[in-house]
């Protein structure tokens, strides 16, 4: 079908209840006058039956009208979709288990979403993140009670894994420029990044012994942060970061991407 | 295509000839309600069709929304507003094309029947 015949048929869907009228009206003056001509003609007690019978069938005409003005299939489909509707609003308890459901079925589909969204589509930031997994005691979202004691045991006594790490997040005061600012950062030991295979853009991440007591504090900052808080500064490597009034010596940037997710920076104790 | 109605003796319109006919009618007759229409068409068939009034109108719905006819209101010979039918120029066109395809067809066949012969 031509647009130019389709355009008229959808708008008829549309005027519906409108074009029902006026094919009613239009019946029902056709008829008068057809009733006054056979009482015309002499007809008088049957003129009324007479101006009936030349009409013809009076419904079927109007469904015949109905498709050829409009599309059948949409006409159907809207009136079953009003009928779903007042059959809801007349039973509105059965209603309020269909949205119920509806709206659990959805929420479930989002949130397998964000997890697939999260774990398929947006990858980490890292090469071979397949191979990577976090080890925890507690359940995702749960408060991770492993001691330093027990890290320190898993990683004596396990030969399935490459590298392991460890991380404790934690949150600093910062005075870079004129506002200080509470940022969040995690304290690791040196090898931290090794897991990770990520090479410093500027600098170098942490050496081995920078973790051990008697160290001098050393912090290595996420692209981010040092965009936000150095302004892109490559002279930033001569400069002390203020994290909680104690200098932290700068010896690394870390390359865009990789650990700005939610971390502004590193330190290492 | 002409089916003979046996118990009153009369011609069921051809099939597909009525938009002719309606197109036709406005043209010699001028706006028209549905009604004048449809005894317009009886009158010159002089009673030998039998025609369904009621199926004009969705006839002239489809050939309003095809663009060849238009409507206005006005007043019926009863006092009640009615939509009153015309030919539009594109209808006038359309009236040329049906016209010439209903003789193209009658030719052809009358051709087979003469060659029967």
């Amino acid at each position: 079908m031509r647009l130019r015949s389709m355009l008229p048929r959808l708008l008829a869907l549309l005027r519906r209840r409108k074009l029902d009228r006026e094919l009613d009206n239009e019946i029902l003056a056709h008829l008068e006058l057809a009733e006054r001509d056979a009482m015309a003609a002499g007809l008088i007690p049957e003129a009324r039956q007479a101006a009936r019978r030349n009409f013809g069938g009076i419904e079927q005409m109007k469904e015949n009208h109905r498709d050829h003005r409009s599309v059948r299939w949409i006409d159907n489909l809207l009136r079953d979709f009003r009928h779903g509707m007042r059959s809801l609003a007349r039973d509105s308890g059965f209603a309020a288990v269909t949205l119920g459901l509806l709206a659990l079925g959805i929420g479930v589909n989002s949130a397998m979403f964000s997890i697939v969204d999260a774990v398929l589509l947006k990858p980490l930031p890292f090469p071979e993140p397949e191979r990577m997994v976090r080890v925890s005691e507690a359940p995702p979202g749960g408060r991770n009670g492993t001691t330093t004691l027990t890290f320190l045991d898993w990683k004596r006594q396990t030969d399935i894994f490459e590298a392991l790490s460890v991380e404790v997040p934690t949150r600093a005061a910062v005075a870079t420029g004129a506002d200080p600012a509470r940022v969040s950062g995690k304290q690791v030991p040196a090898d931290y990044f090794q897991v990770f295979g990520v090479k410093p853009q500027i600098g170098r991440t942490f050496a081995s012994g920078e973790d051990q007591p008697g160290a001098s504090p050393v912090a290595v900052l996420s692209h981010r942060f040092w965009r936000t808080q150095f302004g892109g500064d490559p002279g930033v490597l001569k400069r002390d970061l203020m994290l909680d009034g104690e200098p932290h010596r700068i010896v690394g940037v870390l390359p865009a991407g990789t650990f700005d997710r939610d971390e502004p920076c590193s330190g290492s104790r | 295509m002409l089916a003979v109605n046996m118990s009153e003796d009369k011609w069921e319109i051809p099939y597909g000839t009525l938009d002719l006919l309606i197109l036709k009618t406005l043209d010699t007759m001028g706006p028209m309600h549905g009604y004048r229409i449809a005894r317009r068409i009886e009158q010159v068939a002089e009673n030998l069709l039998r025609l369904n009034q009621g199926s004009i109108y969705p006839a002239l719905i489809r050939l309003e929304q095809q663009g060849w006819i238009r409507t206005q209101w006005g007043i019926s010979e009863t006092k009640r507003k009615v939509k009153f039918y015309s030919l539009t120029r594109a209808g006038l066109k359309q009236l040329s094309v049906e016209v010439a395809n209903w003789e193209r067809a009658t030719a052809l066949v009358a051709r087979f029947l003469e060659a029967e012969s």
